[in-house]
């Protein structure tokens, strides 16, 4: 089939800017972790480079749709591209927030040694590698894995939202720092629900089926 | 556009016997080793342009030419062109699959033996290699002494292909070369023309859209005899720059 080679060029193109994006989110989040800006570096030299990205890959996208006129499971792999492609754009502004609150951390003494900010940020960003992984490999099994996930990032987010809290009512002097604090967790809990989405898309894209806006059922399915 | 131009129109009109006038004034380039699609709807003189690229109106009295048509440095509309060399050059399949009423080897041979190719070992290699490169080798080689006409129509078309390459053209002209074959046929010929233009430069006139979307890289839009708009076949099916062009491939007339 002449599609073939295109879809193949877009899964590529797309599998690049994941790498990317997951990328931003580690060095925006070790940058706070670790106390140090020379991770953010990263972020800013590929905000633009992303963006750019998804221009390209979305006009590529809707060209193919025109010139091949895809039906049934090409079609759905290119709706499912262009939301790919949508969803990444939007975990590396995500990547852009939270460089810019640790800009702000860091001109401040470090609040205290995180424990679970890591250990959210790792699962998320496996979240996402294991949704892109779906994705190219159309494993439907692991996008399954991924959506029941997302609870758990949940709780982690509860329990550190609840942690900031008992620091900024200890000491106000926290509150500055703390108020940014609880603002990059919830990019990072909304990370996990693009991957959550993504995961979606894929099962969307395999099976046809719509798991938008409806909860697994208890076999997980 | 930095591709390199390998036969370049310029203000060409033709007017078929009894003056009427088919093409207005047309320019554009035709680029190597790319796919050039002409489309438009029926009596836009697409397939008049296709055949001025071989001069194929010569076979009728009275029908005229005008303007240039530049390849390899010289205007082919010149009356002392040799038409045998240049259509050697510039070959061309047809829209219904046409056979010669001999068997499968000597209908590729053919060709060959005319360019004046007599060693039987070398005519054997080339057919075998024409008929490899028009991906039709596999279903014929067990049965090349036999006639033609037991070929599916698919099959003859893909013969036809291979008849046209072997005698190594620079430029291969497809005149509706799908029009008169099933789906399966048509994929497997649209596959092989993308594939024919690492080594040729091809212009193909198909009144299916779809089919020029897919297979090609620029389109030439033309309109009852003009020139429409010329461009990259990735920009006129999505954003046209005319109007006319984006009525037509978004299917309001034609």
């Amino acid at each position: 089939m002449l599609i073939e080679p295109r879809l193949n060029e877009i899964k590529e193109r797309l599998l690049k800017m994941a790498e990317i994006v997951e990328n931003m989110i580690d060095n925006s989040i070790k940058a706070i972790i670790e106390h140090n800006p020379e991770y953010l570096k990263y972020v800013e030299e590929n905000e633009n480079i992303v963006d750019q990205m998804e221009v390209e890959n979305e006009s590529l996208i809707i060209t193919t749709m025109a010139r091949y006129q895809p039906e049934a499971k090409f079609l759905r792999m290119l709706a499912m591209d262009l939301f790919v492609n949508r969803d990444l754009e939007r975990i590396g502004d995500h990547a852009e927030n939270i460089k810019e609150h640790a800009q702000s951390i860091l001109t401040k003494p470090k609040l205290k040694e995180y424990v679970d900010l890591p250990k959210m940020t790792e699962l998320t960003i496996q979240m996402v590698k294991d949704a892109i992984k779906a994705f190219a490999e159309n494993d439907t099994n692991l996008a399954r894995d991924v959506i029941k996930r997302d609870d758990l990032i949940d709780a982690l987010e509860d329990q550190i939202i609840r942690e900031l809290y008992t620091y900024m009512v200890e000491d106000p002097s926290t509150i500055k720092v703390g108020l940014r604090l609880m603002d990059v967790v919830k990019n990072i809990e909304r990370v996990a629900d693009i991957a959550t989405n993504l995961a979606e898309e894929v099962i969307y894209m395999k099976e046809g089926k719509m798991l938008r806006h409806q909860e697994l059922d208890e076999n997980g399915k | 556009m930095s591709e390199n131009v390998k036969l370049q129109v310029k203000n060409l009109n033709f007017y078929y016997a009894g003056n009427k006038q088919a093409l207005k004034n047309i320019n554009m380039p035709v680029y190597e080793n790319k796919i050039t699609a002409l489309i438009g709807p029926f009596g836009c003189g697409k397939t008049t342009l296709l055949r001025c690229f071989n001069r194929m109106h010569d076979l009728y009295p009275g029908n005229r030419y005008e303007g240039e048509i530049i390849f390899e440095g010289k205007n082919i509309l010149e009356k002392d062109v040799d038409l045998m060399v240049l259509r050697s050059k510039i070959g061309m399949v047809f829209q219904k699959p046409t056979p010669f009423p001999m068997s499968i080897f000597e209908n590729v041979a053919y060709g060959l033996r005319l360019q004046g190719i007599k060693n039987k070992t070398e005519l054997q290699d080339r057919v075998e290699k024409a008929l490899k490169d028009a991906v039709i080798w596999d279903e014929v080689k067990d049965r090349l002494n036999v006639s033609a006409f037991s070929l599916s129509g698919g099959q003859q078309q893909r013969l036809c292909i291979a008849r046209a390459i072997a005698v190594k053209p620079e430029v291969i002209l497809f005149d509706e070369p799908t029009s008169a074959l099933d789906p399966i046929s048509t994929s497997k010929i649209e596959e092989l023309i993308v594939e024919l233009k690492k080594n040729h430069t091809i212009i193909i006139v198909t009144h299916n859209m779809q089919q020029a979307a897919r297979v090609s890289d620029y389109t030439a839009f033309m309109y009852l005899g003009e020139l429409i708009e010329f461009d990259l076949t990735d920009i006129i099916f999505t954003k046209p720059n005319k109007k006319l062009t984006e009525d037509y491939v978004s299917g309001k007339f034609g």
